[in-house]
């Protein structure tokens, strides 16, 4: 069964009123009984004193005289009264034993038992060998004891339903809210992903800020995929076009130059579009929130080596020459294949966007808790306008250069995931182009 | 027919060129948005291709920017940009038409053709002047039922002469309407291009206007203005 807050107040309040009440009764009928006793025992004594001071020696007393007359009172009957001289009942009351009710020497006051019911007795020894006994059941002072714990008791424990009804409405009243807060909670989905309005309880508040700070983040998320797949659309809508559009030409312009060149357009959007969705699938593999493993760690030197091999068609394709200095070993905390398609995506664009024959370098170092990648090229640089617009998905640097424009997007992915950053340098004077890229090291 | 393709993609750019240029017309591409506005001012166009993601001035922009300035040359949208809104959009900014990418270009054509025949105020793109038939959307002529070939810019000679049958074209004009930026225009090339006309069709069929350029001969009992 699930736990239930409503059901969990209800029962501990009823445990703790029902309990108070045991308690309450409990303690008053102590209490009750403990000063009746003695308030009877007094008595007691006292009756026994007066009923010797009517016997004079030698004469035996008149019984209207020292006891009230039979059934007079209701708690009359559970009194009795011995007298005894030189060991012989002189005069009992009614329902008063033939045999003493306590040994006859000394004064003393005790309790007997006759019939099961408890007496408290008291004798006084009188000159003469005189004995007064006097005797008072307990069922006297029990009763009065019940009546009286019970008239405390009895209001309490009638009110306990109605106390009970109202703890009900004060715990129904008081979990309104959360009530509430859970309606409007179930009332979202994917379309309707608005703030849940703040409540003035405390105990709420909590609960309201970080549900609305993760519907905020869904709807950042679900934003993200949005775009990401209308881009994504947008991109291959234009690549499909391009594709269809060269077909066509291909089959239908007369001019073999135009052919020719269609044929050629042809491919290299078939090149064109087999990277943009092996980019983009890279982008979905590296876009779920799953935090990365943080303990994968490579040689920096080592994927630096592979990626330049990786590269060298490239740099020899476009003229350019490359060279690389990179620091061996180079501890990265980053997995090797992230590590290989962040400086392979950098050194693709160095190659592409230099100008013919450019001089190109790739250099790498430790610098304090960071490794250091540096990739210089002969271009023209980034300013911080165009890094903001590159890092957007499908935004190319220049439309006469061929790419998907997604290269820089998986690089800051990748950035995000594994705590480095990229930076540019504008070409200077005494140095070239360059992005700077680093890594926490291992 | 001149056609103004503005096209950022280019790939994209290349084939749709190669394509138009295939059908007769004479195309002139520009990959940034903020040049439509001096090439519309610059020159005479027929049509304008306009995709809309496009550097330095966004698409629309651009075709408000035009429409502000009085420019009214047919605009056909080439985006692959879907939604309802986008289209909306467009051709509350002004677009005659909104085609979305990837369309087949048979489409294009047609709708093109349609836009010109709007501008020019036709509604049939078969134009009879004489015993010349000339069909627009096939670039086809036929003379007494039978079929002339005629080199491409011959054709869009003929075509834009007889899209006004009787009315003066500039030299200037014709020119712009033969020749893109990138080609290159010998000085007396349209001269040439008339004398071949005439020769295949008649010396007849187009007039010369002494010091302003071409007409196409309206034969008696026609009517000037179509």
């Amino acid at each position: 069964m699930m736990f239930s807050i409503r059901r969990f107040l209800m029962l501990t309040l009823l445990a703790v009123i029902l309990g108070g009440g045991l308690l309450l009764g409990w303690g008053t009928y102590r209490t009750l009984y403990h000063e009746l006793d003695e308030q009877y025992d007094a008595e007691l004594v006292q009756s026994g004193r007066l009923i010797a001071s009517f016997w004079s020696d030698g004469e035996v007393p008149d019984p209207a005289a020292v006891a009230l007359a039979p059934e007079e009172h209701r708690y009359q009957r559970y009194f009795i009264y011995q007298l005894w001289q030189h060991g012989r009942l002189v005069l009992g009351s009614a329902g008063a034993p033939e045999k003493p009710l306590i040994a006859l020497t000394g004064e003393n006051q005790r309790r007997v038992f006759i019939e099961h019911n408890g007496w408290h007795v008291y004798g006084i020894a009188l000159p003469g060998e005189r004995w007064v006994v006097v005797a008072e059941s307990d069922a006297a002072r029990h009763s009065l004891v019940r009546n009286m714990a019970g008239t405390v008791l009895a209001p309490y424990l009638l009110s306990v339903p109605l106390v009970l009804i109202l703890v009900a409405l004060a715990i129904r009243w008081g979990l309104g809210p959360l009530t509430r807060l859970a309606r409007a909670v179930t009332a979202r989905d994917e379309d309707n992903l608005t703030p849940l309005r703040h409540r003035r309880v405390r105990e709420l508040a909590p609960l309201t800020q970080a549900i609305n700070a993760l519907l905020a983040r869904l709807v950042a998320t679900l934003e993200r995929e949005k775009r990401f797949t209308a881009d994504a659309a947008h991109e291959l809508r234009t690549l499909l076009m391009a594709l269809r559009l060269h077909a066509d030409n291909a089959v239908e312009l007369s001019d073999p130059e135009d052919v020719a060149a269609s044929m050629s357009q042809l491919r290299r959007a078939i090149d064109r579009a087999s990277r943009t969705v092996e980019q983009l699938m890279v982008l979905s593999r590296l876009d779920p929130h799953g935090a990365p493993r943080t303990d994968e760690r490579c040689d920096g030197a080592e994927v630096a080596g592979e990626v330049l091999a990786t590269v060298a068609p490239l740099v020899t394709r476009h003229g350019h020459e490359i060279t690389s200095a990179v620091d061996a070993p180079l501890p990265v905390s980053v997995p090797a294949e992230m590590l290989q398609m962040v400086l392979r995506n950098l050194l693709d664009n160095a190659c592409r966007y230099s100008p013919p024959a450019s001089r190109l370098a790739l250099s790498g170092h430790r610098d304090g808790d960071w490794v250091v990648f540096v990739i210089a090229d002969g271009g023209p640089g980034l300013t911080p306008a165009q890094q903001q617009r590159l890092s957007e998905r499908f935004s190319r640097g220049r439309h006469d250069v061929p790419g998907a424009g997604l290269g820089l997007s998986i690089v800051q992915r990748i950035l995000d995931l594994y705590h480095g950053s990229l930076s540019f340098q504008l070409p200077a004077s005494d140095r070239p182009a360059a992005a700077e890229v680093r890594f926490p090291v291992a | 027919m001149r056609i103004l393709l503005v096209e950022d993609d280019a790939s994209l750019a290349d084939g749709l060129r190669r394509a138009l240029r295939h059908d007769g017309y004479t195309v002139d591409h520009l990959e940034r948005g903020d040049l439509v506005l001096p090439a519309l001012r610059d020159g005479h166009f027929d049509a304008v291709l306009l995709d809309l993601g496009l550097p330095g001035l966004d698409g629309l922009a651009a075709l408000r920017q035009a429409r502000r300035h009085q420019h009214e040359v047919p605009v056909i949208i080439i985006s692959a940009r879907d939604q309802l809104d986008d289209r909306v959009i467009g051709l509350d900014s002004g677009a005659d038409d909104y085609l979305i990418k990837p369309f087949p270009m048979e489409e294009l054509r047609a709708r093109l053709r349609a836009c010109l025949r709007r501008q020019s105020e036709r509604v049939r793109s078969v134009l009879e002047v004489g015993d010349m038939v000339l069909d627009l959307d096939r670039m086809a002529l036929t003379r007494g039922g039978e079929l002339l070939a005629l080199p491409r810019r011959e054709m869009a000679l003929l075509v834009e002469l007889a899209g006004h049958p009787g009315r003066v074209f500039t030299r200037a004009y014709l020119e712009q309407a033969l020749y893109g930026w990138s080609d290159e225009v010998e000085s007396n090339a349209l001269e040439v291009h008339v004398h071949h006309l005439r020769r295949k069709l008649g010396s007849g069929v187009i007039r010369t206007v002494r010091g302003v350029g071409y007409c196409l001969a309206v034969p008696d009992g026609q009517d000037a203005t179509p």
